[in-house]
């Protein structure tokens, strides 16, 4: 049987929603390993749940990523022959992992990813994510990576300073360079908590009045704007740092 | 430069750890002195840390998941160079002076060193003839600048037959992917705790009989030689899980 592992990275998120989460894993129709990693804000109930537990010391400020790559490169070592994530607000519904995982057996994926499904802070289902199509727009919590695109976790911590909340996103760009096979199950089996307060200041619904983060993701292009407008050496000094060259 | 020394741990005596943490005043460079519990955290050695990692499950594989989650996180912080002292060795005055200063003059992506080897309890037997830095190395001998941070993940990516002595692996990766590398020298400058029960015969009884290990000393050559042997298709299969393509 295929050994899976889900990483889960945390900091400060409210325990229920964390226990959520890991109940998702714990209810896959394909059983699943969950490895959890506290970043800077461990929390002692964990230690007695069936998981892994990593607790690093500090937050890495990094919306996740540096734990996400730690407890993710943690499962390369141990052997899992695949690996998911999933955020700590997040969850997944009961047939994800077996569903990406049917998917790459029938098209021999190198990644492959799901689409998300919106839900509100209060968890109340909302609508099919129309950003993330699997293929061309990643959501971390919809992918996952077979061995042979294992080489990408650490991209996940080693991205230049200034963009590292959408570390996601240079993942992506790696694997595509790289020329990895993707592929998307076209359904949504990510529960994804909207938490972006311009999400709900575009829509009809009422602000939330907690849980509510006030970041904006660029678009690709500005990224790229970005990227081009920096000088050619500390382009290529990130490249390598990144493993990129 | 802001350097970080790894270290990880398991189950060795306190008092080794707390030679090798002391060793690090004694190199013309303040350090963040980074150690990882590899699944039996000590609130003594946690006193040590400047900065304390917790896996909560023990991987049994040589401290590599360790020292890629200590490496990644300071990768992570922006340390300007990431190094590795295994839990039973320590640097000799001015090694990682002597590494910087290699380092820097030859503009190099990473330094290595060459080591003394000493019995289990501490006393000295002389220079290791089999690591020269270059062509093979010892896990504690290596300091990775940014433009080779990448090379952290292969603790976790080394293909199993292999992991048992990684550092080759990560050698050959950084050589790969066409890093500059320097031995700094020529003196070693590394002290390595050897635990094989051959190595010490002859030695009598001494505190530190428990912590005897059967085999020998891994032959750095061996893991070479692994990569030549698996033939083309395995090595470029290998290549691409790893990151080499």
């Amino acid at each position: 049987m295929t050994r899976v592992a889900i990483v889960t990275p945390y900091h400060g998120e409210p325990l229920a929603w964390i226990a959520k989460a890991h109940a998702s894993v714990r209810l896959q129709t394909h059983p699943a390993t969950h490895i959890l990693v506290g970043d800077g804000k461990p929390e002692a109930a964990i230690d007695g749940w069936d998981a892994q537990h990593i607790v690093l010391p500090a937050g890495h400020r990094d919306w996740g990523h540096t734990p996400r790559a730690i407890g993710a490169l943690s499962a390369a070592a141990q052997g899992f022959d695949a690996i998911g994530f999933l955020d700590a607000d997040n969850w997944f519904y009961p047939d994800h992992v077996a569903s990406l995982l049917a998917l790459q057996a029938e098209q021999d994926l190198e990644v492959a990813s799901s689409l998300r499904v919106m839900h509100h802070v209060d968890g109340r289902l909302l609508h099919l994510c129309q950003l993330v199509d699997g293929i061309e727009t990643f959501d971390t919590n919809c992918m996952m990576l077979f061995p042979p695109a294992y080489s990408a976790l650490p991209v996940f911590a080693l991205v230049p300073p200034d963009v590292r909340y959408i570390a996601d996103r240079w993942v992506s760009i790696w694997l595509k360079r790289r020329g990895r096979r993707v592929g998307c199950t076209g359904k949504g089996t990510v529960a994804y908590r909207v938490r972006y307060r311009y999400f709900y200041e575009t829509s009809p619904l009422p602000m939330p009045t907690e849980h509510i983060v006030d970041l904006k993701i660029p678009h690709p292009r500005e990224l790229r704007q970005w990227w081009l407008a920096l000088p050619e050496d500390e382009r290529e000094f990130h490249m390598k740092v990144m493993g990129a060259r | 430069m802001r350097i970080a020394v790894v270290t990880p741990y398991s189950d060795e005596p306190l008092e080794w750890l707390r030679q090798g943490h002391a060793s690090l005043a004694d190199q013309g460079h303040a350090v963040a002195h980074i150690l990882v519990a590899d699944g039996r955290p000590d609130a003594e050695v946690a006193k040590l840390a400047d900065q304390h990692i917790v896996l909560g499950r023990r991987h049994d594989d040589g401290g590599n998941v360790a020292r890629m989650a200590g490496g990644l996180s300071a990768a992570s912080q922006r340390f300007d160079a990431v190094t590795f002292l295994d839990a039973a060795d320590w640097f000799l005055p001015g090694h990682l002076a002597g590494m910087v200063t290699a380092l820097e003059a030859a503009g190099a992506d990473v330094a290595t060193a060459r080591r003394v080897l000493h019995r289990i309890d501490g006393t000295p037997v002389g220079a290791c003839r089999q690591v020269d830095g270059l062509r093979t190395a010892d896990p504690s001998g290596i300091l990775l600048a940014p433009t080779a941070f990448s090379a952290i993940a292969l603790w976790c990516l080394v293909p199993q037959p292999v992991a048992g002595d990684a550092a080759q692996s990560v050698l050959g990766y950084l050589q790969g992917r066409e890093r500059r590398i320097v031995a700094a020298g020529p003196s070693p400058t590394l002290a390595k705790r050897v635990r094989t029960r051959a190595f010490n015969a002859g030695l009598g009884a001494t505190p530190w009989d428990a912590w005897l290990v059967d085999g020998d000393l891994p032959d750095p050559t061996a893991v070479a030689r692994w990569w030549r042997d698996i033939g083309p298709e395995e090595r470029a299969r290998q290549f691409r899980r790893i990151g080499i393509h």
